[in-house]
């Protein structure tokens, strides 16, 4: 199959990519190695906006976060997802902290960050009544928030995908080739979770051959590969693994802001935040690791994390914790994001190296992007697509009034199916049909918030269940968890 | 839509179906049980073995059978059962919020309330176990579910972490499946389910316990593949050195279960810490006024007799309180019982001294085992409850029985073991 534009990888900043570039009259294809979007570093990160005053100005690293950082509300709005602009505090302890703040500040004010302040101790406490008292002064950034970088991520492919945006699953890439000014790229299944295919957007990949005329890699960890294969090999990704861990709702308003220590002598400390559905969260620790896919938690580190998390709130209740996690860095050896088209291999566009401050740069990131696609290709707009989506209200955030019109309007929503979170029957269904839709139990998960509460899918997996194999149209039996072959159930216990 | 009812049920397990009964046998009109599952009988419905009801039927029953002597008695009142209905909130002037196949959303004004939500199981992201986040991982109930209920097996090769007595019964029930149970593992040094579970589960199936064990790491990429398990020390952290790998493709948990209080601190009711359930008097009232809680939201029980018994009561509690048509008890003395030596929690925790001699049950569970031990209740020094045991675990609640002649005039009452 022939594309103008192939992208490897539906991350964040491959979804973004295709959607900034979905409003063009061309073919665009994303090839995606997992059953799902957002399955590697995009899905399992801290959720920040950050505001933009850490990186060293003059970096790509600045320069995209802080634009990106201010198109974050228009974008959150018209993908209509929740962002909430809490504010962040960078929390000193002591002298050497208090020096830190400042060199922040600076640094801030000299990259364009707005809203920035040193601010006293009353003032975090007034803000903050569950802080350690012990700080000392704090930088406060009034324009960083947090987001579901999940459904950001799902979003922006959703998008994509109704400007017309092939998204290609489950297929890996094996070689990349170019022959008289086009690149052959050779792929292979990973898996092939059944599904007769009713579902919009869920495009099976038609031959093993794929060609186009400019390939963008972003394929986070494993971009240092993707671009060898193209013949350039001047950059390593380094995966380093971030753990957290997560708290029930009843703790999410412990904190009100974005909490970061000041990295000292000591160490790099660790953030403590309401995340944008309304729980706490903890983390991450870095550590460097070998295998670019080992997503695990360990004993030692998560104590570490809690403890290390005391120092901002001594109140923190591990009796609360609803889950850990952890994702992986693509941590460049470059130090910076590496972004642009290959010095080596014309028309093959490097996006790699995303690591944090990555989620916000996102937006910011795929604007750059189309505008060296349009150094590359003729691109003409198309007469119709769309940069918004509808916005679904959650049953679980609507008022009573509003719970009684839509229960009223539309029976689909008078069955609870997730108890925790209050998700209903209708919800999940629309989740698996919507653009970039859920084929997996914790691909209605992310979606819909179903099995994300305290009781961690206890009651509503089974039921779950059972609505992904009726609306796939295969057994309950095959139904995964989240990758091809996570198949949650066994063999029929008649057969 | 609003509905008016005298007395709101919420749940229609063994708890709520008993207390809307005998509600309904002592004469209150105007009931309605709310159920979210789409027929009553809450979680006994996939307990397909026996031993249900020895004390309430003196007889052996499965869960469903257990269910179905309620169900059918129901059947025959004109008690209003609303099946498929979620109480989405609820406030504390006994406004509940529903939603429900027929009416859609539906508010409901009750006189009274009871309590009957039941628990839920404590997931393994509340252990925090480490590991890789792999399919394959179960809730025992889960599990139960998936195999009773929908004839669908986990896997093949199963670990078992925890030997609460749903893990107990399931480590039978995959054997009798087919499927290689490897071990049983509990963190505490004894186990942690009803001792007639530990000898008809795992001792007549060979299935090996492993006390003082815990799980210190998953593995498996997309299905688990593997534990690692650990002993641990009186402190309960892992010994290093003494890590072992056990193979499975399934794992199943049996490590608590969790009141489902959601609604109940909504309303603003006062908890206790000990139970995770409300903190209520000798009627099981909360100190939300004509509000009671029973069954397993309130106290997680090992038998559904008690539970049933519970329900009773909480029933009985509610009709008396209907009779009356003010809060009669805001100027009763209150005596706060509070778990002394080798206790972990009592129930009720505080008792209303209402003018007439009382006998008052005090449930209660050890922190520890003990055997031929003497519970005592002491208020002020002396004696006003004795029981001797012949042996006591955390696994089996227990009761000491009082007074309320002895207690007037005292502040609190303290429950403890001597051993």
């Amino acid at each position: 199959m022939k594309y103008d534009v192939c992208i490897i990888g539906a991350g964040v900043i491959g979804s973004f990519i295709a959607r900034s570039l979905s409003k063009y009259d061309m073919k665009i294809a994303v090839i995606e190695r997992n059953v799902d979007v957002a399955m590697n570093a995009s899905g399992a990160n801290s959720g920040i906006v950050h505001a933009g005053y850490d990186a060293k100005p003059g970096t790509m690293k600045s320069r995209f976060n802080v634009i990106g950082c201010k198109m974050m509300p228009k974008v959150c709005d018209d993908l209509k997802i929740r962002f909430n602009k809490c504010g962040s505090f960078v929390l000193a302890f002591n002298e050497e902290g208090n020096g830190v703040l400042d060199e922040l500040y600076n640094n801030g004010i000299n990259t364009g960050v707005e809203g920035l302040s040193i601010v006293d101790r009353d003032f975090v406490i007034t803000r903050e009544p569950n802080v350690n008292p012990a700080i000392t002064k704090a930088l406060y950034a009034s324009e960083a928030g947090v987001i579901s970088p999940y459904k950001l991520n799902i979003a922006a492919m959703g998008n994509a995908i109704m400007n017309g945006v092939e998204l290609i699953y489950e297929t890996n890439v094996k070689g990349i080739e170019k022959k008289d000014g086009l690149f052959h790229i050779s792929t292979e299944k990973t898996g092939n979770i059944r599904s007769d295919n009713k579902i919009d957007g869920h495009k099976k990949s038609v031959d093993d051959n794929i060609i186009a005329n400019v390939v963008i890699n972003a394929a986070g960890t494993h971009s240092d590969e993707i671009s060898a294969m193209a013949g350039d090999d001047s950059f390593r990704i380094i995966p380093r693994r971030g753990q957290y861990i997560l708290f029930d709702k009843t703790e999410g308003s412990m904190v009100n802001s974005v909490l970061f220590q000041t990295p000292t002598s000591e160490g790099k400390g660790i953030l403590v935040t309401p995340t944008a559905d309304g729980n706490l969260l903890i983390g991450p620790d870095a550590s460097v690791i070998s295998d670019k896919d080992g997503k695990c938690t360990t004993y030692d580190d998560l104590d570490q994390i809690y403890r290390t998390a005391l120092k901002t709130c001594k109140k923190i209740n591990l009796r609360k914790a609803i889950t850990v996690f952890s994702g992986i860095r693509s941590t460049p050896d470059t130090g910076d994001f590496i972004i642009g088209e290959s010095g080596r291999c014309k028309g093959f566009i490097n996006v790699a190296g995303i690591e944090s401050p990555g989620l916000t740069s996102s937006p910011a990131i795929a604007e750059y992007v189309e505008g060296i696609v349009k150094g590359i290709l003729d691109m003409r707009l198309k007469d119709k697509y769309t940069m918004t989506l509808e916005g679904h209200k959650a049953f679980y955030d609507m008022t009573v009034n509003e719970k009684e019109e839509i229960c009223g309007k539309d029976p689909g929503y008078r069955k609870i199916i997730c108890r925790c979170e209050t998700v209903t029957e209708k919800e999940i269904r629309n989740a698996i049909h919507a653009p970039c839709g859920a084929r997996t139990v914790d691909g209605v998960k992310r979606r819909t918030r179903a099995g994300m509460g305290r009781c961690q899918g206890g009651f509503c997996s089974p039921h779950v269940m059972r609505i992904l194999s009726e609306e796939l149209g295969v057994p309950l039996n095959t139904i995964v968890k989240s990758t091809s072959d996570s198949c949650i159930l066994g063999r029929y216990s008649r057969d | 839509m609003i509905k008016y009812f005298d007395l709101a049920v919420i749940g229609g397990g063994p708890a709520g179906m008993a207390a809307a009964l005998t509600a309904y046998e002592d004469g209150v009109k105007n009931i309605v049980i709310l159920e979210r599952d789409d027929s009553l009988g809450g979680i006994l419905k996939q307990c397909i073995h026996n031993g249900f009801g020895l004390h309430i039927f003196k007889e052996e029953l499965t869960g469903p059978e257990y269910a179905l002597r309620f169900t059918e008695k129901i059947k025959q009142t004109d008690i209003t059962v609303m099946l498929n209905t979620m109480v989405v909130s609820a406030t504390g002037d006994k406004t509940l919020y529903a939603v429900n196949p027929d009416y859609g959303f539906l508010t409901i004004k009750a006189k009274a309330i009871i309590l009957a939500m039941g628990c839920r199981e404590r997931p393994r992201g509340a252990l925090r176990i480490p590991g890789t986040n792999t399919a394959g991982i179960f809730t025992a109930g889960t599990a139960q579910r998936f195999v009773n209920m929908e004839g669908i097996l986990p896997g093949s090769k199963a670990v078992i972490l925890g030997s609460g007595d749903i893990g107990l019964i399931m480590a039978r029930r995959l054997t009798l499946e087919g499927i290689k149970v490897q071990g049983v593992y509990e963190i505490m040094s004894y186990p942690g389910g009803l001792t007639r579970n530990i000898v008809q589960c795992l001792d007549d199936f060979d299935i090996p316990l492993h006390l003082s064990t815990t799980i210190v790491s998953i593995h498996g990429k997309d299905r688990i593949t593997g534990v690692t398990t650990a002993k641990v020390d009186a402190n309960m952290i892992p010994i290093k050195g003494t890590e072992e790998f056990v193979e499975c493709d399934t794992l199943l948990l049996s490590v608590g279960l969790i009141p489902e209080n959601e609604l109940t601190e909504q309303m603003g009711i006062k908890m206790y810490n000990m139970t995770s359930g409300a903190y209520v008097d000798q009627d099981l009232e909360t100190d939300a006024d004509g509000v009671f809680a029973c069954g397993n939201v309130l106290h997680v029980h090992d038998l559904v007799d008690n539970v049933t018994m519970e329900g009773q009561r909480a029933a009985s509690s509610a009709e008396e309180y209907l009779k009356k048509d003010e809060n009669i008890k805001k100027d009763m003395p209150s005596i706060l019982v509070k778990p002394g030596n080798g206790i972990r929690y009592v129930l009720p925790q505080h008792i209303y001294l209402k003018g007439e001699e009382e006998k008052i049950r005090i449930y209660f569970r050890s922190k520890d085992r003990y055997s031929d031990a003497v519970i005592k209740a002491t208020a002020d020094g002396g004696t006003i409850g004795k029981k001797k045991v012949i042996r006591l675990i955390p696994s089996e609640m227990e009761y000491v029985e009082i007074n309320t002649k002895d207690i007037s005039g005292i502040s609190d009452i303290t429950i403890e073991v001597e051993a």
